[in-house]
């Protein structure tokens, strides 16, 4: 009985067919931010992948002999050949974005830039590794199905075959968007729960002394927050806030009830890191992988009321 | 995989003849039901890569001075090593953690080859000098971010030039050193490379720079700004001098000078501990605890191998976002 409780509830929490909504938003938002960081490897593309580069393909290799990693950029430094590729990832990347041909570029989109991660380690950081894993998991989603210009080609052909009086079929949800969801859900808990658990072990974190160390940290500085040095119970009560929020999120994050809060100290916190640390890519990123708990229907309302209706499913005229 | 195509509810004909949830009569609306064999099959796969993203933080988490992972996690690791690795899933997610630490710089001078015969004075005049990261060079923001964490791996790759009492260590330990070091020789000379191929004819000289993290103290007692000279300190490249149980030192041992590039005033050229005051010594202390340096570079202990590069990704070693 109980066997058949938990078989129900796995298939439920993992099978049961769901909207695209949020997935397509954060397709969106996720191609964009590939654009930007494509383009911004072209503005040194010398310098980051050239014969002369900051780290070679050879000593790329070099990094990585031992594990598994693999890139075909380590065995070229063709500055025409860099630009090709680079050019066709920007390329690719605002055609996910727009969501065109959404099924076949985000693979391909996907690949290119796991190939430039593994050659350019050493030289990325948390935004490489959160929009590579919302990325992998929009493989799985049919996050075209909707706010996408496949669906407006989509809509034009049921058109046409609407007035020849054929009877279409369209899907109300897929699977492979719960399955995306569902895994994008887990794997940023595990981010989460993580991040807070090697928080814990620092002692800065439970002085509070954290926020300081990381407000004069000049390097991330991009607007000055040492005017947070004067109020130490601020910083106290940011550093435990942060401390906790992360830590449990895992568990928070789940129940309805706790979820709006979770999320809503998620934007304050990583919004802060953009603004004040100057890591306004990641904090952003961070920011549209946890819209992957907003509930589809949820998104498709706020969509109506922002007068996007058209966009989603349920508006085909 | 077995799946079928099925009507769903809505699908379903309303006696009112109802529309369905996209309000289109002419189109029925379908739903894909999984099969069991496929619904077994996508589970396996689900479990086995969750397992994937979690084997690399667990491993990362499960380090201790003593071992380089618990056995567990080094077995789960070591058995989805190639999807962990091939997929880019080998993160630890030890973000600002445990604690926040300084910055580091590298601090390059271009000097002429000409010139290197000649009186360093004269050396010092005719000089480049470029620092990465640098806000007024590297722009957009992003930009600057990618030199960033490549001053923060070149730091972290660091192996001091020799060992002291290399006789006395493990022959394993010394092995793991000079791949280490060779390692970290490969950066600086591709690093080399990229400023000679920009100035012909010049020589390079790589430094490495921490910027340590002032208290409150003196930020508002003693007005230092957050660019004062004298909070840039210049890291040697070794002999590691103590190596009293195998640990890697402290790195505020390796102090030496300030970078000639920030123009220190010649009156701040003494020791450090004369000039910071005595707080600003203990939260360095702090900052730089050894016990916390452990996270990053485990112990030596004899009979155990350890990794002295813990990780190529240089955001995780120092805890940055």
């Amino acid at each position: 009985m109980i066997g058949k409780d938990f078989v129900k509830c796995w298939n439920q929490f993992w099978f049961e067919p769901s909207a695209p909504t949020t997935l397509a938003m954060i397709r969106i938002a996720t191609g964009a931010m590939l654009a930007y960081i494509h383009i911004v490897w072209c503005l040194r593309l010398d310098d980051f992948f050239g014969p002369n580069a900051f780290t070679t393909g050879a000593f790329a290799q070099s990094l990585h002999r031992g594990d598994y990693a693999w890139s075909y950029l380590w065995f070229t430094d063709s500055i025409p050949l860099l630009w090709a590729h680079q050019l066709v990832a920007i390329a690719l990347s605002i055609l996910m974005s727009i969501g065109l041909f959404t099924r076949f570029v985000i693979p391909i989109v996907w690949f290119m830039t796991l190939m430039v991660c593994h050659r350019m380690t050493g030289l990325l950081f948390g935004l490489d590794q959160i929009v590579m894993m919302v990325t992998m998991y929009l493989m799985i989603a049919r996050s075209g199905d909707e706010l996408s210009f496949d669906r407006y080609l989509h809509l034009q052909r049921l058109r046409g075959l609407r007035e020849a009086k054929v009877c279409v079929p369209i899907s109300d949800g897929s699977a492979y968007n719960t399955i995306a969801a569902r895994l994008m859900q887990i794997h940023l808990c595990v981010i989460y729960l993580f991040g807070g658990l090697g928080k814990m072990r620092g002692e800065t974190w439970w002085d509070g002394s954290a926020i300081w160390l990381s407000a004069v940290s000049y390097e991330y500085q991009s607007l000055d927050l040492t005017w947070i040095g004067n109020f130490p119970v601020l910083m106290a009560l940011a550093a435990h806030v942060t401390l906790f929020w992360e830590t449990f999120y895992v568990c928070l994050v789940w129940p309805k009830m706790t979820r709006p809060w979770v999320l809503l100290t998620a934007v304050a916190v990583h919004a802060g890191i953009g603004i004040f640390l100057g890591m306004i890519t990641f904090g952003w990123m961070m920011i549209v992988a946890n819209a992957v708990f907003i509930e589809p229907t949820t998104m498709q309302n706020w969509l109506r009321f922002f007068g996007a209706s058209s966009l989603v499913k349920g508006q085909v005229t | 995989m077995n799946i079928k195509r099925t009507k769903n509810h809505a699908g379903r004909q309303s006696p009112k003849g109802d529309t369905g949830s996209n309000g289109n009569p002419d189109q029925s609306h379908e739903s894909v039901v999984w099969s069991g064999r496929a619904r077994l099959i996508a589970s396996v796969l689900i479990i086995l890569h969750l397992l994937a993203v979690v084997a690399e933080p667990l491993r990362f988490f499960s380090r201790s001075p003593e071992n380089f992972a618990a056995a567990d996690t080094a077995l789960l690791r070591r058995t989805l090593g190639p999807y962990v690795d091939a997929m880019y899933l080998s993160h630890g997610y030890f973000f600002f953690a445990p604690n926040p630490g300084p910055a580091h710089l590298i601090e390059c001078q271009v000097t002429p080859n000409s010139k290197v015969a000649s009186s360093i004075n004269s050396d010092l005049d005719k000089s480049r000098w470029k620092i990465y990261p640098d806000r007024k060079d590297q722009w957009p923001r992003l930009l600057y971010h990618r030199h960033f964490m490549l001053s923060e791996f070149y730091n972290t790759l660091f192996a001091p030039t020799e060992l002291e009492n290399a006789a006395d260590i493990d022959q394993r330990i010394v092995d793991q050193w000079r791949d280490d070091r060779r390692i970290y020789e490969s950066l600086q000379d591709c690093l080399k490379k990229n400023l000679i191929s920009k100035h012909p004819d010049h020589e390079v000289v790589l430094k490495r720079i921490q910027h340590e993290l002032p208290n409150p103290r003196t930020v508002f007692v003693d007005r230092w700004k957050l660019t004062d000279p004298r909070l840039y300190n210049e890291l040697l490249e070794g002999p590691v001098k103590e190596a009293t149980g195998g640990a890697l030192p402290n790195q505020l041992d390796l102090r030496t000078k300030p970078p000639a590039a920030l123009a220190r005033p010649a009156d701040l050229e003494k020791d450090l501990e004369q000039i910071v005051p005595q707080k600003q010594l203990q939260g360095d202390a702090k900052v730089l605890d050894p016990n916390n340096q452990q996270m990053n570079r485990p112990s030596v202990v004899p009979g155990m191998v350890p990794r002295m590069r813990p990780s190529i990704d240089p955001s995780e070693n120092r805890g940055n976002r």
